[in-house]
């Protein structure tokens, strides 16, 4: 199926309905909040709502979970700016020159290009999104269970190849993701695996208890330990409007930025910790003035902000065409889908256009909520980063345990989720990448499903990996990555550690 | 251990241990006749690789001999704030099904409000919006089956 107009169309239709524009608008809150407040991130507020919104139609809860994921990429921008606290990795780069240019009395026009570059960067991901994921989908329907396997394997070792320095904890991380998914029964013959006698370990451990786990008690472990900082913001009215001159002087640096963060976008292990990196980079060598990054560039903001936006966006490509999430939080996104039973991937496409479609519109329409959001709303945001954490800790932490209750309401996802809450902040501690653990364990199920039907194809023959030429070339790829990596481990040397957590 | 040399050494002998632990697990799996991939087959390979894995960051971070680098455990008071955090929630977990999620929840976030910021009335306020919202959102609003307290079983 390629794109239609007439889809996209239907797609608006539905996407206005008044339900589905209610839970958008209530993503995009949300995701903002998310990406203001730095206690707690998209992956962590999209696994806590997941097992929340199951009183709702798939269409209105994948919408409102879509929101939250680019509402806080533009949230992010704000703590960044105004009082120097990223409330994302992503947003990094943005405090660099944003907050130089607050302290130059210039935090309006720093809000409002970051604003802009979002709203741009991420209506041209969007755009690349509806036109980019159908042409997949139709390619990936000539996909079989060796192929799946292989596209699978690639993403995972894509993943743990861009763990940074960290490649040995990556590759671990990710087997002991996939170890915690084999717990319960074997999904073909029934028999009990890994249970230890537990009966309760017989139901398996559910990924969302996981993430959960790792994400949010981890997060809440890592920051309680610390003394409370205090955030003085400027309590002044902040003027944000940007003048024609800076608007000219930011277009380009939107164009590229929504390139380059879309480009990397597509690939797994790219979040948007890394691409806004690379934007800012890439757009200091482009510079005639590189000397003013780090100094108050509006350029520094505005490139960054567009990355983050349009990888957001085309991380939806590779999830709605091969059922396939490029980062944590999009495969948090990618089992909301499938705990409303609906199996991401070309069939999607074919079996639920109204629902694809009208997710992909609702984007649309949620970028410019977004936008309005961010702009004249600025200053309230701000001041809830605010908040100080002993009060936000202990709710988000009560969150979380409703989250994990609600999964099946069982306590024992509840005491699953607390010892992963242990492990995560060890994995932080220890400077453990925390995407190959989840990605692994959000994969599991579909990894192991499609090598069992793979090997019955083949007789039990590995083979099939390599006579096949799409999945022959996907298992290539997946061993470069994996070369790759080391090659990068060996001239680096050093420590294993990680120079920055994706979430 | 103070350092990351010494934390990836502990790590990954723990990995060791972990992989171990799997592979013994794995040995309990039952096999049925004809599979072409047999039940044992994914976790040993796991087991495996997580033996390897971290046998390799052990030996990795013994024989580094470059610059240190210190972990940033915390101080003494934030080994307490961690402490009564983690004591305090598993406290609160244990008393989800008696007392019943609202009223579990109001104790728990009024005792940590209170303890991380020593102010009883936002601790007394906030728990108590909290307990609202569970109670009434959650329960009665949505339905959820989350558990009630003793007294009303």
């Amino acid at each position: 199926m390629l794109f239609s107009w007439d889809y996209l169309i239907q797609g608006f239709g539905a996407a206005l309905q008044p339900v589905n524009l209610w839970w958008g608008l209530v993503g995009c809150l949300v995701g903002t909040l998310v990406g203001v407040l730095p206690g707690i991130g998209p992956s962590s507020a999209i696994a806590i709502l997941i097992p929340l919104t199951t009183f709702l139609d798939p269409t209105p809860a994948i919408i409102m979970m879509a929101a939250i994921y680019y509402g806080a990429m533009y949230g992010g921008s704000t703590t960044a700016i105004v009082v120097n606290i990223p409330g994302e990795a992503s947003s990094v780069p943005t405090a660099i020159d944003g907050y130089e240019l607050a302290k130059q009395g210039r935090a309006g026009p720093a809000l409002a290009i970051a604003a802009i570059s979002s709203f741009v960067a991420g209506t041209l991901g969007l755009v690349g999104l509806t036109f980019f994921a159908p042409i997949l989908s139709n390619f990936a329907l000539a996909f079989g269970p060796p192929e799946y396997f292989a596209l699978m394997f690639m993403g995972l070792t894509l993943v743990i190849s861009l763990s940074g320095k960290a490649l040995l904890k990556g590759l671990v991380g990710a087997c002991l993701g996939l170890v915690v998914s084999l717990i319960g029964q074997n999904p073909l013959t029934g028999a009990s695996r890994l249970t230890f006698g537990s009966d309760d370990l017989m139901a398996g451990i559910h990924f969302i208890s996981i993430i959960i786990g790792l994400f949010a008690l981890g997060e809440i472990f890592y920051n309680v330990e610390q003394k409370t900082v205090s955030i003085v913001a400027d309590k002044k009215k902040i003027d944000w409007m940007p003048t024609w001159a800076d608007l000219r002087r930011c277009w380009g640096a939107m164009l590229r930025s929504s390139g380059v963060g879309f480009f990397m976008g597509l690939l797994p292990g790219c979040a948007p910790a890394v691409t806004t990196f690379v934007a800012y980079d890439v757009e200091k060598r482009w510079s005639k003035h590189p000397e003013e990054f780090g100094r108050g560039a509006l350029e520094g903001v505005a490139a960054p902000e567009g990355a983050n936006n349009a990888t957001s966006s085309a991380g939806f490509v590779p999830l709605f065409a091969f059922g396939l999430p490029t980062g944590p939080a999009l495969a948090v996104l990618l089992g909301g889908l499938m705990m409303y039973g609906l199996q991401p991937g070309p069939m999607l496409f074919k079996s639920n256009p109204l629902f694809v479609w009208a997710v992909i519109a609702s984007m649309y329409i949620g970028n410019v909520i977004c936008l309005i959001l961010n702009l004249p709303l600025v200053g309230m945001w701000a001041r809830i980063a605010t908040i100080p954490f002993p009060i936000l800790g202990p709710l988000i932490v009560v969150f979380s345990v409703i989250g994990a209750y609600s999964i099946r309401f069982l306590m024992f996802d509840v005491w699953v989720a607390l010892v992963f809450g242990v492990i995560g902040y060890l994995m932080r501690k220890l400077r453990f990448p925390m995407a190959p653990m989840v990605l692994a364990s959000v994969l599991a199920a579909m990894l192991e499903t499609a090598l069992s039907q793979s090997l019955v194809i083949s007789r039990g023959s590995l083979s099939i990996f390599f006579t096949r030429p799409i999945a022959c070339a996907f298992m290539i790829l997946s061993f470069f990555s994996i070369a790759w990596g080391i090659w990068l481990q060996v001239r680096r040397g050093g420590l294993e550690t990680i120079e920055d957590e994706e979430e | 251990m103070r350092t990351q040399r010494s934390t990836d050494i502990a790590s990954g002998l723990f990995l060791v241990a972990l992989g171990f632990l799997v592979l013994i697990a794995a040995w309990d799996i039952q096999s049925v006749y004809g599979e072409v991939l047999p039940p044992r087959t994914l976790p040993f390979t796991l087991a495996a690789c997580t033996i390897l894995g971290g046998l390799l960051l052990s030996v990795r971070a013994y024989f580094y001999r470059g610059e240190d680098v210190v972990v940033e455990w915390p101080d003494q008071g934030g080994w307490m704030r961690l402490l009564v955090t983690f004591l305090s929630l598993f406290v609160y977990l244990l008393l989800i099904e008696p007392l019943g999620a609202s009223l579990a929840s109001f104790c728990f976030a009024a005792f940590l409000v209170w303890y991380l910021d020593r102010r009883i009335l936002p601790a007394l306020c906030v728990s108590a919006a909290l307990a609202l919202v569970i109670e009434y959102a959650f329960i009665k609003g949505l339905m959820m089956p989350f558990p009630a307290p003793f007294w009303t079983r």
